[in-house]
């Protein structure tokens, strides 16, 4: 695009997008802003930049609000769902692009057909069978929904990575006389980086973000995960609320999200576009 | 595969292989059937069913759960909720991710890059973060919106805006959009640098100006992603968007806000009745499927292929 003039409709659009660039910053701002205050500058002043600072908020939502015990709750749920998800996905993805034959094409017809499944329809039934295999209010229960759930996802786009890789490595392989066990992990693992990086953060996305099971799956505090345990902390305080250690845990929660979309967004901007318009 | 054999490195005549595809596969496929196809069939069939979920005892009623729902008027007015639910995000989810993919398709690379990170942002978080977030805004006492209002000597418009049934719902579907437009507006500009450079240079050389061009050459070409976008933001609405509401009004004031996702959990979880609740999850998937179906019917009329 040549370089242009300011002229009217050029500023019109610019405008247009700072307008909605400001109302997605100024929440975060916001938010920002009163995790450094007491409830009298909130209330006096909603908007105002704080008189003073309030820097045990922090340490009061990390361990009176028990953030930093959700914290460690979600991370070790999200790291065991993604990589028990991503090894299931890779391993069932490269079975299906390999080997023709009508029962696998039929598995992987299953897995992507799966992907649209109706989810509110799903939600008492997955109660259902987590409780009576003994797994109600406990992570593992999390991670195996979780696990189930991104696997379909994590198949189509690695089924589409592998038809990419020419076969050519495993049949020079196979001439050195190499069963399937030692292609996969010494010759096909290694190539599968970038398709592996997509899924990665696809499932790192969902787990650490996942409120809808966790909501009906677990009950004990000491079991939730952020997103759960920062919405039963404002349920519980709602008449006396203490606000500037809840701003002050919205903030630590939004940090490492902030901080991976930073690392991330190239290639989720990448992930997200090809695999939407396929669909 | 029938017609042509398999070539020997991926013959199930090496046992390895044999051993390779069942290894490889069950895992996957059984947790998946498991925990995320067999549930929809459980669904299906629970519906027919009354069952509190905890007595071992559950009691075959045919469609009498569905009779019940249509004599159970909060269900109407959920589902009058749903269809203005699905209008509203698909108009401003569309309408503003498409304004903005425009925007961006007349912008320099460098303001390209900033504007999809940052308007892409707010859809990596949690619902629940969001919706805290908007929960604390439209509060009376402590909350950014009346806070502006204020400022800008709008008191009289100030309020509890989660608390008032006329103001409750489109306050929480504001941040759904908010939470939205970024991933539809980077799907649809993926579209529109897709379309080849001659189709909309030719219009402007034929003397069209942008707008022109961009209302007669590029959104015609872009109808199938269009249609992607829109049944996207159809599915979604109707299976996630009541989170918002568990986490913001859990359907009130007064109903107000009342929708069958939110309905479905209220009847399950908290009431305990699993098979009505499963007949509203139903009733709901119904709707996904025809409101899916109406809108991308709407959008069809013929395919322009620029292949």
């Amino acid at each position: 695009m040549p370089k242009q003039k300011y002229t009217f409709a050029s500023i019109l659009r610019d405008s247009i997008l700072i307008l909605w660039g400001l109302i997605i910053l100024l929440p975060l701002c916001w938010v920002l802003i009163g995790s450094f205050k007491n409830n009298v500058q909130l209330y006096e002043n909603p908007w105002g930049l704080p008189t003073e600072y309030h820097f045990e908020n922090f340490a009061r939502a990390w361990s009176e609000a028990q953030i930093g015990l959700f914290f460690v709750n979600s991370i070790v749920v999200t790291a065991f769902s993604v990589t028990i998800g991503v090894f299931l996905s890779v391993l069932a993805a490269y079975v299906v692009n390999r080997f023709p034959y009508r029962i696998v094409k039929f598995a992987f017809w299953a897995f992507t057909a799966s992907m649209m499944l109706p989810l509110v329809l799903t939600l008492v039934p997955k109660f259902l069978i987590i409780r009576d295999a003994g797994l109600l209010d406990s992570r593992m229960g999390l991670v195996l929904v979780y696990v189930a759930g991104a696997i379909p996802f994590g198949v189509f786009t690695m089924e589409s990575f592998f038809a990419s890789l020419p076969k050519s490595f495993e049949e020079s392989a196979f001439i050195d006389g190499a069963g399937p066990f030692t292609t996969f992990l010494r010759i096909i693992t290694p190539l599968t980086a970038p398709g592996v990086t997509v899924i990665t953060i696809f499932q790192f996305l969902g787990s650490w973000n996942e409120f809808y099971h966790a909501m009906v799956l677990v009950s004990s505090p000491a079991k939730f995960t952020i997103p759960l345990g920062m919405v039963r902390l404002i349920e519980v305080q709602q008449y006396s609320i203490e606000w500037g250690p809840i701003f002050a845990g919205m903030v630590i929660v939004i940090i490492p999200i902030l901080a991976f979309f930073a690392l991330t967004q190239k290639r989720l901007v990448g992930g997200l576009t090809a695999g939407g318009l396929k669909g | 595969m029938q017609g042509h054999t398999p070539t020997p490195v991926f013959s199930v005549r090496d046992k390895r292989n044999l051993l390779f595809i069942i290894l490889g596969l069950v895992p996957a496929a059984a947790l998946a059937f498991w925990l995320h196809i067999l549930p929809v069939f459980q669904g299906l069939y629970l519906s027919l069913f009354r069952w509190s979920g905890l007595s071992p005892k559950r009691k075959f009623v045919g469609l009498a759960n569905f009779r019940a729902l249509a004599n159970d008027s909060l269900v109407w007015k959920a589902l009058g909720h749903d269809v203005y639910m699905v209008v509203f995000r698909l108009t401003a989810v569309i309408v503003l991710a498409l304004l903005f993919a425009g925007i961006l398709h007349f912008s320099s690379r460098r303001k390209q890059k900033i504007v999809q990170g940052l308007f892409f942002f707010p859809n990596v978080l949690s619902v629940a973060v969001v919706g805290i977030i908007f929960t604390f805004i439209y509060n009376p006492s402590i909350g950014a919106l009346n806070a502006i209002l204020t400022n800008l000597g709008l008191e009289n418009l100030t309020q509890a805006w989660l608390g008032n049934p006329k103001t409750a719902f489109p306050a929480v579907l504001f941040p759904t959009v908010w939470g939205a437009v970024g991933y539809q507006m980077l799907l649809l500009f993926a579209g529109m640098s897709s379309i080849p450079k001659a189709y909309t240079e030719v219009a402007l050389l034929e003397g069209a100006t942008r707008i022109q061009e961009f209302f007669q050459v590029t959104l015609p070409l872009l109808r199938n992603v269009v249609k992607t976008c829109v049944s996207l933001v159809v599915i979604n609405t109707l299976n996630r968007t009541f989170i918002f509401i568990r986490v913001m009004t859990k359907g009130g004031p007064n109903d107000a806000t009342e929708v069958l996702g939110n309905y479905m959990f209220y009847q399950g979880f908290e009431n305990f009745k699993f098979g009505y609740a499963t007949s509203i999850a139903v009733i709901n998937f119904t709707l996904a499927l025809v409101l899916t179906f109406v809108v991308t019917r709407l959008l069809k009329k013929e395919n322009l292929e620029y292949a």
